[in-house]
Parts: C-alpha cells; structure tokens; sequence
C-alpha cells in the first residue's frame, strides 16, 4: 500500500483533475506557497514562521489576518478578476487547514503539507475531510 | 554501534507502528493542529526521551516529513533550540536540532 496518495487523501481531485507542478519539498508549505514563499514553512507553532501582524493561533481568523496583512480583504467569489490576486482560505471547526492562490489563468495552486504543488480548476476540488470547506475567498489588487 | 536489547526492539517496534499509523493520516496537513492531536502522536510523545534517537534517525533521513518529527522533538524535550530569526527555514533548523541532539549525547 502507498502511504502517501494525494487522490487517496484529496477524492474530488480525482473527478476534477489536477497537474502536479513541483518536485516534493517540505521547506514550505501551503500558507507560505498561498503567500508566494517558496522558502519557509508558516505555522503558528513556536519555531515555524509567521507574521508578526498576526496572533500565533490555530484559528481561521488567525490565518484571515496574516493574508490582510498582505493586502487582501475577503470578498465575494473566486471567479477569475483581471487585476486582482485571490488566496481561498481552508478550515475545519474553526481552524485553519489549507489556502489555495488563484494563477493568471483561473486555476489555483496549492502546495500539499510537505509534498508537492498542484494545479486544480477551482478551490472546491480540495474540500472534503483532510482540508475542510472554503472558509473564505480573499482578495486584494495585482502588484 | 551497540546490539539491540529485547526492550529496545520492542520499543522500537512500537514506535515504528505508531510512526507509520501517525504519518499516514496528516502527511497532507501544513497546519500543526491536527498534526500533534493526532492520537498516535500522542501515544509517540508519550514515549518520552527514550525515542529520541528514533526521532533523530527520522528526521537526519531527509524529506518529506522533516517538520512532523521537529514536532515531537519540541513536544518531547521542551526547548526550542532554534534561534527566531531561522524560524521556518526547515534545512537551517534540521541541522540545528541534530547537531542539538549530538551535544545532548544522543546516538543514532
């Protein structure tokens, strides 16, 4: 039996397809991958990374501020909005699990704990048990 | 490389099974959360110090799953050798708590 199987773990990927698009790393994680840090693994434990601007906390709203700390607001949907950056935001009773960022092109990248990054049509292509539901999708103008 | 004791095979045993049950079902997470309230966490915590040198096998081993053990190591001893400013770096602090586990006389 293979330990690690992203289909096992993620089933709805299975029905809407998805790219592997990195080797596996687990120098960083989804939350820094979301943040564009291919460089360090953010977590509010103490010796993990994360922002000074938010509380070191297991709960979504903990992970809403470290994204507003970066410039997003939530807003209404994750439809493709030229001009405009969109991380979706993961949780399972009220903590966070997963984030998601929205590519050019309408798909979403998302990096999988310490494994590899994928590309998925839309960020309910990884709810379900492991990462939760879409908590909220965010928002804030492109660079 | 001293022989291997009864106990320490049972240990060691036992810590293989719980390892294996552990990494299974939160090797997708990046939130530590469910990673350490995973039971057979618990269970490895529970071990206490005389894991400690099949933790620091695992984690000298490489990638994926360098950040889980880090876990248990914090969870298991209590301190926290990593200095903040490397906070995140996962090479930097690997390399960190081995050569931690070095000065503590551990062998592995």
């Amino acid at each position: 039996m293979q330990l690690w199987s992203i289909e096992g773990a993620l089933p709805a990927l299975a029905v809407s397809g998805y790219e592997i698009t990195s080797e596996i790393s687990d120098v960083y994680n989804c939350i820094a991958w979301a943040a564009e840090d291919d460089t360090k693994w953010w977590s509010y434990p103490d010796e993990h990374y994360w922002p000074e601007w938010a509380p070191r906390s297991p709960e979504i709203e903990a992970l809403a501020q470290v994204f507003a700390g970066l410039g997003y607001a939530v807003c209404d949907n994750g439809a493709r909005e030229p001009g405009y950056d969109k991380v979706a935001l993961y949780a399972h009773d009220g903590e966070w699990q997963h984030a998601a960022r929205q590519l050019d092109d309408g798909r979403w990248t998302s990096k999988l704990g310490p494994f590899e990054d994928i590309t998925h049509p839309s960020p309910q292509d990884l709810t379900g048990q492991l990462y939760g539901s879409v908590h909220c999708i965010m928002c804030r103008p492109s660079a | 490389m001293q022989p291997k004791t009864r106990k320490t095979e049972e240990l060691e045993s036992t810590f293989n099974v719980l390892a294996e049950q552990w990494l299974k079902d939160t090797a997708f997470h990046s939130s530590s959360a469910p990673i350490v309230r995973h039971p057979a966490y618990q269970q490895i915590v529970e071990l206490g110090e005389a894991v400690l040198p099949l933790i620091f096998r695992e984690l000298e081993q490489g990638p994926p799953m360098r950040v889980h053990w880090m876990h248990a190591l914090r969870d298991i001893t209590g301190v926290t050798p990593v200095p903040k400013e490397l906070w995140g770096k996962v090479e930097k602090m690997t390399n960190i708590w081995l050569q931690w586990g070095r000065e503590q006389g551990y062998q592995w």
